[in-house]
């Protein structure tokens, strides 16, 4: 037994206890933090961007600001944000304890994957702030505006930092590669005495499914983008058209890896809904083998359809056909798994805690997220709806409103244990509530819009007939509701950051969970659990 | 069908095309579909937050794993539903990208319209069979008074003033004949778009994009660039017209006075002969047809063993009828027939007296 009072907070004091810690908890802390702090940068722009589009013909940004508004939007969220926010973030703090382990397989190079993401974020703030220094513009330097998507020849031809965003993009990578690697050791080596595959929670499923979808699928962006720089430096001729090469390989590459990634952002997701959902109805999980192998069936269908994205590119027609038929294969496993959700609420005993407050709201907005990906797996309204609104609204829907808001449904759910305090619940739900309704006044208008033509990255529109009247209205519409998105995100916030100091002390298991994490203390001990740990004897989730 | 499509009206664009209405049926399809689910699901939800909420911290839950029957028709029902929606669109999707099925939809008069759109930072340029072009950007100029970067509806309410002098750089269709587009960029990747026809694909360099369409409603609509393509991408638009055939056939002539007769008889060879005729002496098997160079006043040796002057007669008959009289060494058919007028013709031979030098003013 430990010394009352020691946790893996206390245990250890000053910055360079922090900085050379191989402690997973900490570890995921300080990825915690780090995400959080992109997170507010990327809404910054986003924000940006709906102010420029609150009304026809306005120009508060120019054109090659919005331009970068929009390319800085994406990067940041999808690689410093919503990619390292569950796994790296919350996985790093819950799967070892939660496999009964006292770290990862490989701390070290868990701490490595942290370095390696503070240098690759720190190269992307580089690429994004110094062209706006006078010494920078002095040579030649623009800010970066070829979208999140480097589609060439455009990257090629942009006089934007390129180069430097590739190769944060690139390290970014690796840290993504090291913790899935450690991951997927973890869990197949550290499991504790009697938790057998089908014993485990479900989060290890989907964390698993996602740590193999970044060992394999991320190698090949990487290789893509140095493509890309070789192709800027040495004119070799692999994208540019004008060179012979074909741009349209670009986008092969580019979503092979880049449509797994939509699921390694969302894997993680469900995982720690289907343990809210469980928790909080105080019930066994309706269908845990099929949510399981649902998670399985996605990882691997989704190496199978990245051509969906290029219906509209030249590729064939056949190809078009494959690839939309399997698209469809895709949507089945995730239908199948809210199908289990809602089944586990039927005859449970359903306590709206904050945590739940945000899985119910995954229900509502994924479903919607995942209902509209429809029009964009038939071929025929892709074409309509290609690179219109509908497109944003859609994948917003899947990615805020599915990942996002499990991720912030994870993190008060596992709060209490990671600083041993319990945050305001009334304040909390509140926060729920605002930003369930911002980001849904938000992203529904879009819908409209883009059915109605509206093309993405536009940087300004006119307000004078009858389809323009809905765009008036519908645009200013998104507007307010990305206001009242972030309040409710700087709520949701400033209520953790408050818990800090006023929170009461949290028990061991606030919530009545039964998986092993909770039966830590909170916060845990330096090596996650004071003594032995007793092998697990029962299926998670067993409440009665 | 026609009915529900109508209740969903306002979150289309105008149907101006025979395939706005296929792809808003199967939009609609979609539609209720998403409905259905989603009733269904939230629904569910919201009956369960209610029925079963935690009345006390003892409440004891029933431990129901699984439900073989359940799981297997909640898998099942949708699989059927996404496969008929599959198949819905890949069929149309199909025909709007297969450049030969543009023929199920001519008249018994045979008659459709190639168009040549090339996109390039920031505009489209959309050449006509006749060599001429209109110029995206300039249709929106005048509208603008002066400002160059808003751009306006989808379909124009207004009656459009015909005397505007940015109308003959619409794009103009005219109405009920299939049109075929194909599209190439200049420079990085754009995607041309028009809303009302449901038409959209991406141009690249140094290769052809076809896709077709019919136009079914005269109106003023705007066509868009779809893929990020730089500063101005978001101000890549221009207005298109869908106008009434013979409307269609006076835009054409108007377009054609633009030019004196030599300029317009280079447009037209650049548009439409440059591909198989040469202006510097090259000929098979780089060029399939005979060199420009001195070939005006020549005689040619026919296959039935004459031989023929290369004058006004022989010009004329050679794009009107061109298999005719056959040059030796050249096959049958591999010239097509050229609809042209007389004016463009002459414009042609005008051309072709002095291809590669402009002739001084008299």
């Amino acid at each position: 037994m430990s010394e009352a009072g020691t946790n893996y907070i206390n245990h250890q004091k000053g910055l360079k206890s922090w900085l050379t810690t191989v402690d997973h908890k900490r570890i995921g802390l300080m990825y915690l933090w780090a995400v959080i702090i992109f997170l507010l940068a990327g809404g910054l722009f986003a924000l940006m961007i709906r102010f420029q589009l609150a009304k026809p013909e306005l120009d508060l940004l120019s054109k090659q600001s919005y331009n970068q508004a929009f390319t800085l939007h994406g990067v940041i969220m999808v690689f410093l944000f919503i990619i390292p926010s569950i796994p790296a973030a919350l996985g790093n703090f819950v799967l070892p304890i939660q496999v009964g382990a006292k770290d990862v397989a490989f701390p070290r190079m868990n701490l490595a994957s942290l370095y390696i993401y503070v240098v690759g974020a720190i190269i992307a703030l580089a690429a994004i702030i110094l062209p706006y220094l006078p010494s920078f513009q002095a040579m030649g330097w623009k800010p970066l505006d070829a979208g999140w998507t480097f589609y060439a020849p455009y990257s090629k031809q942009t006089q934007g930092p390129v180069i430097m965003m590739t190769t944060a993009a690139f390290i970014l990578g690796f840290s993504s590669i090291f913790t899935g690697l450690n991951f997927i050791v973890t869990i197949h080596k550290l499991r504790i005495k009697g938790m057998g595959w089908y014993r485990m929670p479900l989060l290890l499923w989907s964390l698993y499914a996602t740590s193999v979808l970044q060992v394999l699928a991320t190698p090949v962006v990487g290789v893509t983008l140095l493509l890309l720089i070789m192709e800027r430096t040495l004119d070799i001729g692999i994208f540019d058209p004008a060179l012979g090469g074909d741009p349209v390989l670009f986008q092969h590459f580019f979503w092979f890896y880049s449509h797994p990634a939509v699921y390694i952002m969302i894997l993680p997701g469900m995982g720690v809904i289907s343990e809210l959902i469980s928790t909080f109805s105080k019930k066994v999980i309706f269908g845990y083998n099929a949510i399981a192998n649902s998670s399985i069936a996605i990882a691997v269908i989704s190496f199978f359809v990245w051509g969906h994205h290029m219906f509209l590119s030249q590729q064939t027609t056949y190809s078009s056909m494959v690839f939309s038929f399997l698209t469809f294969g895709v949507a089945i496993p995730s239908a199948i798994k809210i199908f289990n959700w809602v089944a586990t609420l039927h005859r449970g005993s359903l306590d709206f805690k904050t945590p739940m407050c945000y899985a119910l709201s995954f229900l509502f907005l994924f479903t919607i997220g995942g209902l509209t990906g429809l029009y964009l797996g038939t071929l025929s309204t892709d074409v309509m709806l290609h690179d219109t609104y509908f497109v944003v609204a859609h994948f917003h829907y899947v990615m805020f409103g599915g990942t996002a808001i499990a991720f912030f449904g994870g993190l008060h759910y596992w709060w209490p244990k990671m600083y041993g305090k319990m945050y305001n619940e009334t304040v909390g739900k509140l926060a729920c509530l605002i930003i369930f309704v911002g980001f849904n006044i938000t992203f529904f208008s879009q819908f409209f819009l883009g059915s109605t033509g509206f093309p993405r990255r536009y940087h300004s529109y006119a307000g004078d007939a009858h389809v323009a009247e809905m765009w008036r209205s519908m645009s200013g519409l998104s507007t307010i509701g990305a206001v009242i998105l972030g309040l409710g995100i700087g709520l949701m916030l400033i209520n953790l950051i408050v818990s800090l100091k006023t929170g009461k002390q949290a028990p061991r298991n606030p919530w009545g969970s039964t998986t092993l994490e909770w039966q830590t203390q909170s916060p845990p001990v330096f090596e996650n659990f004071d003594g032995e740990v007793p092998p697990v004897e029962k299926d998670p989730y067993t409440y009665s | 069908m026609a009915n529900m499509i109508q209740s969903l009206a306002f979150i289309y664009p105008p149907d101006a095309s025979t395939f706005a209405k296929d792809t808003d049926s199967t939009f609609t399809f979609i539609t209720w579909v998403c409905i259905f689910f989603f009733v269904l699901i939230v629904g569910l939800m919201v009956y369960y937050m209610i029925k079963y909420r935690r009345r006390s911290e003892d409440e004891v839950t029933p431990h129901i794993s699984h439900n073989l029957v359940l799981e297997v028709v909640w898998s099942i029902v949708p699989i059927i539903i996404v496969i008929y929606m599959f198949y819905v669109g890949y069929k149309a999707y199909d025909r709007m990208m297969d450049p030969v099925a543009i023929m199920e939809e001519v008249g018994p008069d045979g008659k459709y319209i190639d168009l040549y759109v090339e996109g390039k930072q920031w505009y489209w340029d959309i050449t006509y069979p006749n060599g001429a072009v209109v110029n995206s950007k300039k249709s929106l100029a005048m509208m603008d008074n002066g400002t160059d970067y808003s751009w306006r509806p989808l379909e124009l309410k207004e009656d459009v003033d015909p005397k505007k002098s940015n109308i003959k750089n619409y794009m103009t269709v005219p109405l009920g004949v299939p049109v075929r587009l194909n599209m190439t960029s200049g420079d990085v990747i754009h995607s041309f778009a028009v809303p009302a026809f449901r038409i959209k694909k991406d141009v690249i360099m140094n290769r052809t994009a076809v896709i077709w369409f019919k136009a079914t409603k005269p109106g003023t609509y705007i066509y868009t660039c779809n893929e990020m393509c730089g500063l101005d991408h978001g101000h890549m638009i221009g207005y298109l017209r869908v106008v009434p055939v013979d409307e269609y056939e006076k835009f054409l002539e108007a377009t054609e006075e633009v030019l004196p007769p030599w300029e317009m008889g280079k447009e037209l060879f650049m548009s439409m002969c440059s591909a198989c005729h040469s202006l510097d002496g090259t000929e098979l098997p780089t060029k399939l047809g005979p060199t420009w160079k001195d070939l005006w006043g020549s005689e040619r040796k026919l296959t039935d063993g004459t031989t023929a002057k290369v004058d006004e007669e022989y010009i004329k008959e050679s794009i009107l009828q061109p298999n005719a009289k056959k040059s030796v060494g050249y096959a049958n058919g591999v010239m097509p027939a050229q609809s042209l007028k007389q004016k463009q013709i002459n414009a042609i031979i005008e051309f072709m007296k002095s291809p590669n030098k402009k002739p001084e003013n008299k």
